[in-house]
């Protein structure tokens, strides 16, 4: 069979079972089985099924996924959310778009800080949204806010995907982190003014304060709660930042923290770590399985053959640089539509190596362009880790809604790729100075 | 006839029962991985005295943890799914998408667990450990994948083969605790 | 007629186009193009679960290291305690005895390639006065195990990602890996001091599926052999090449040599063996054992 008819009979037939409505990971099963077959001519494949499903749910580095849920889950459980927001109500009553705000910056620091833009986006959809709704603001805004902000945990150090990504590009790995700082603080910046910006066109999307006529000292009273959940953050920050624990080890210690927190604060019962630990158990084996799936997805594409024919059919296109660019860039965008990040990345770097090196880009600038890219791979629809990763915590939202939640910050993200694209020194400034 | 109800009833309840019981161990493995990990921590910063075997548990336990949990999620339809086009379509469409979505879910679930089964009994026969510090056996991982997967395969089976109703009973329950 | 290998990493691991494209290569001169082998990477079957595949003949050869299939068995990563001589080890008979364990499997043992060199520990900070690795968290995967603890360090397992990230912020003091490694995972970045001596021998090894084995005519088969024995030796002294430079750059881009203390120095050698034997005997059984004697009662390994 010819590559081209493989592929795009892959993808189609793929979305046609994920808009029939199947389970996502019994839709990617179906396409691994029926690909097997096709390659091999009987089922003796469906074993490499088998044991691609046993080493993607045996990576240590996926633990981030339960610990930063639990940790999100025993932080709204436990009302510790609510109360930071009661903080923020206090102190900045009449800023329209101050939960918004707050979820940007959370999740853009707790995404800084993990790396994992999944955990982050389930540890925020099952703390930070569901207070978010119940206080009234536009859940769509809101969702948005917490995919944009977690995408961030790829491009802000430390992340695991730059590492992976500087060691397959053959650029040096901590050029690659330090230079993700800029653009990464420039695209939270911009997210910030974004959400103010609708906030003050369509004020229904955000509440006003209950709470802003009450006393400067009750206000200062309500603030000065937040403390405690402060403390945790400062915990998992210090962990990470002062070397004694990996990113996924902090998390578990935070959950360590809030645990003795909520204990003090006589918020925590055991009936509430219970279904905390339960929910933490099932949301996370929603992502794992269709992870496990969709990366052997992407191992039988790779086994055709199809996705290597494809990449260097367009390495091949003579065309001029700022073409090429684009194309380069354009490709993995789109494949993130349908495949797991990492994988692709495995597949597609190396093939892009020389064609970086005969164009005569500077590789710290395009590879982390392209790393951005990535992170977005994730949010874009229809296939996407974050947009599931959220959908199994708030399984109510529909997947439409998410859809359109995310589509103004893809823009957003496009607009700013350009942005890095036309003015490098956004990107190179930073590692330049090392 | 009457006997062969109850026999399957009988039977019905303890494939439910047992996917309880898994989903129970499930939310174990969870607790299990953020005592090992902070414990891990705990150890090496504070007494430079590293567990050695924590990395390796927590593999098992987040393998484990995913596929005792499957079987229950699968019961309770909750699994990710994209259903904007099904939600939009009349009544008998949406039906007949459920059960194509049951049928394909008790295939693939099956041919998967199958070879998950034979992977496992292999693995058990000829003592296969994982690649880890200290020695699993790797049955145990390949036979929780067997399970989740073949138990899943069997309540998609249960879900097709229930009187049809209106498809709206397939969607989010919106319940995961 | 086409093959497929799998490999257990991409072409930018240089064993890979030393090794894997090397011999391909060379198979399809010596048949004068008529035999070509299609090569399959780690983004198609991950690598520690490659053994079964090529077994069941969904590929037709696998290019591995053993301790990726030590789970199964550790019978070829025993040559990791064997002397680093590609003629005396063929002429030995060792050959003979691993091919007939791995025959079992459903598979032919082709070649063992020597990557002429072995294993280190990558340090943040110069070996202290106990001369070993006292007091020291090492990461380290099983390979490694009995040499970290012999040596007073302790182990911490975590994935090859974590690493870079690990050695940064201090969550570890130092990494065991093959000599190769810290420059294309850039831990020269993160860690100064490279331990010596190293210790043991990479060796990367070349399966094929028996029935594929078995379906070549006899001259194909020679010209399979005769293609690992070249490889064996050339690939060889391309190594020592390429960890000169290797060595030489990491040098240039700031890492330094410390020195395990000498009474320490002439055991790394015995200690790494040791755990290597343990672990054939202990995942190979009574050909492992056959297999450790031999190596023994022959003076190829060093106990
Ligand atoms: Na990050
Ligand atoms: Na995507």
């Amino acid at each position: 069979m010819d590559w081209y008819v493989f592929l795009s009979g892959g993808f189609g037939l793929l979305l046609v079972l994920f808009t029939a409505g199947l389970p996502v990971f019994v839709a990617f099963l179906a396409m691994n089985i029926l690909g097997l077959v096709l390659l091999t001519g009987d089922l003796s494949g469906v074993s490499l099924i088998v044991s691609s499903m046993y080493a993607t749910s045996t990576s240590v580095s996926l633990a981030a996924i339960p610990m930063f849920i639990l940790l999100g889950e025993i932080l709204f459980r436990t009302g510790s959310v609510a109360i930071l927001f009661d903080a923020v109500d206090a102190l900045v009553g009449n800023f329209r778009a101050r939960l918004f705000t707050v979820c940007v910056v959370l999740s853009t620091l707790f995404g800084a800080l993990s790396g994992s833009a999944m955990a982050v986006t389930a540890m925020m959809g099952s703390s930070l949204l569901p207070e978010m709704v119940e206080r009234r603001y536009d859940r769509r805004m809101s969702i948005g806010a917490i995919f944009a902000g977690a995408s961030l945990a790829p491009i802000i150090p430390p992340s695991i995907m730059a590492i992976v990504l500087g060691m397959l590009a053959k650029v040096s790995i901590a050029s690659l982190l330090v230079a993700g700082i800029l653009p990464g603080l420039v695209l939270a910046a911009i997210f910030f003014v974004y959400l103010m910006v609708r906030a003050r066109i369509a004020p229904e999307l955000a509440p006003a304060s209950p709470r802003v006529d009450a006393p400067a000292m009750e206000r200062l009273a309500t603030a000065s709660r937040a403390l405690p959940f402060l403390l945790i953050i400062a915990t998992i920050l210090g962990l990470i930042l002062g070397g004694v624990a990996t990113p996924t080890e902090s998390a578990a210690m935070g959950v360590v923290a809030a645990l003795a927190v909520t204990a003090a604060m006589g918020k925590l019962t055991l009936s509430g770590l219970r279904e905390a630990l339960g929910s933490t158990a099932w949301i996370t084996a929603i992502i794992l399985i269709i992870m496990a799936c969709s990366v052997s997805f992407s191992q039988v594409l790779n086994m055709s053959g199809a996705t290597s024919t494809l990449v260097r059919a367009v390495t091949e296109l003579d065309w001029d640089r700022w073409m090429m660019f684009a194309i380069l860039q354009v490709l993995p965008f789109v494949l993130c539509m349908f495949v797991d990040q990492i994988a692709l990345m495995i597949m597609l770097v190396p093939i892009y190596l020389p064609i970086v090196g005969a164009l005569a880009f500077d590789p710290v600038w395009f590879w982390l362009i392209f790393l951005i890219n990535m992170s977005v791979g994730g949010i874009t629809p229809p296939f996407g880790y974050t947009l599931f990763a959220l959908k199994g915590v708030a399984p109510d939202v529909p997947v439409q809604e998410m859809y359109r939640a995310v589509i103004p910050f893809i823009l957003i993200f496009a607009a700013a790729i350009v942005g890095f694209a036309l003015m490098p020194e956004i990107v190179t400034y930073l590692p330049s100075l090392m | 006839m009457k006997a062969i109800t109850r026999g399957l009833g009988a039977l019905l309840r303890s494939h439910d029962r047992l996917a309880d019981l898994t989903y129970g161990l499930s939310i174990l493995a969870v607790a299990a991985i953020a005592l090992v990990t902070s414990l891990e921590v705990v150890m090496r910063y504070a007494f430079n005295a590293p567990l050695g075997w924590s990395g390796d548990s927590v593999m098992v336990a987040l393998s484990v943890l995913t596929f005792l949990a499957v079987p229950r999620i699968t019961r309770e339809n909750a699994h990710v799914a994209m259903t904007f086009a099904v939600d939009g379509a009349p009544p008998p469409v949406r039906v007949a998408l459920a059960r194509l979505g049951n049928a394909a879910g008790f295939a693939v679930c099956g041919i998967c667990g199958w070879y998950g089964a034979d992977a496992a009994l292999q693995h058990y026969q000829t003592g296969v450990q994982m690649i880890t510090v200290t020695a699993w056996p790797k049955w145990w991982v390949t036979g929780t994948i067997a399970y989740g997967l073949l138990s899943a395969a069997l309540y998609f089976l249960r879900h097709l083969l229930e009187a049809p109703r209106d498809a709206r009973e397939h969607e989010w329950t919106g319940t995961y605790s | 007629k086409d093959l497929t290998m799998l490999t257990s990493w991409g072409e930018s691991y240089n064993a890979v186009p030393v090794f894997a494209v090397g011999f391909a290569k060379r198979v399809e001169e010596l048949s004068d193009g008529e035999v070509k082998i299609d090569l399959r990477g780690p983004e198609t079957v991950p690598p520690f679960e490659q053994l079964q595949p090529v077994s069941s003949g969904l590929f037709d050869m696998l290019f591995t290291h053993g301790a990726y299939h030590k789970g199964q068995t550790a019978m070829v990563f025993g040559m990791d305690a064997i002397e680093d001589d590609p003629v005396k080890r063929r002429e030995s008979g060792i050959y003979d005895l691993i091919d007939q364990h791995y025959n079992k499997r459903g598979l032919k043992l082709i070649g063992v390639f020597s990557a002429a060199s072995g294993y280190h520990v990558l340090l943040r900070e110069p070996i202290g006065e106990s001369g070993d690795l006292s007091g020291l968290k090492i990461r380290a995967s099983g390979t490694y195990h009995h040499f970290v603890k012999e040596l007073g360090g302790s182990v911490v397992t975590m994935p090859a990602s974590e690493i870079y990230g690990a050695l940064e912020r201090g969550v570890v003091d130092g990494a065991a890996w093959p000599v190769f490694g810290a420059l294309d995972y850039k831990w020269y970045e993160v860690a100064d001091y490279m331990a010596r001596p190293t210790f043991g021998v990479t060796n990367l090894s070349l399966f094929m599926n028996l029935d594929s084995w078995n379906a070549l005519s006899d001259e194909e088969q020679d010209i399979f052999i005769e293609a690992a024995k070249q490889l064996e030796i050339e690939g060889r002294e391309h190594f020592e090449m390429l960890w000169a430079e290797e060595e030489a750059e990491l040098k240039r881009r700031g890492m330094e040599i410390t020195e395990f203390g000498p009474d320490v120095a002439p055991r790394v050698d015995a200690v790494f063996n040791t755990g290597v034997w343990q672990d054939v005997v202990e995942r190979s059984g009574e050909d492992g054992r056959q297999f450790r004697d031999m190596a023994i009662e022959k003076g190829l390994t060093e106990q």
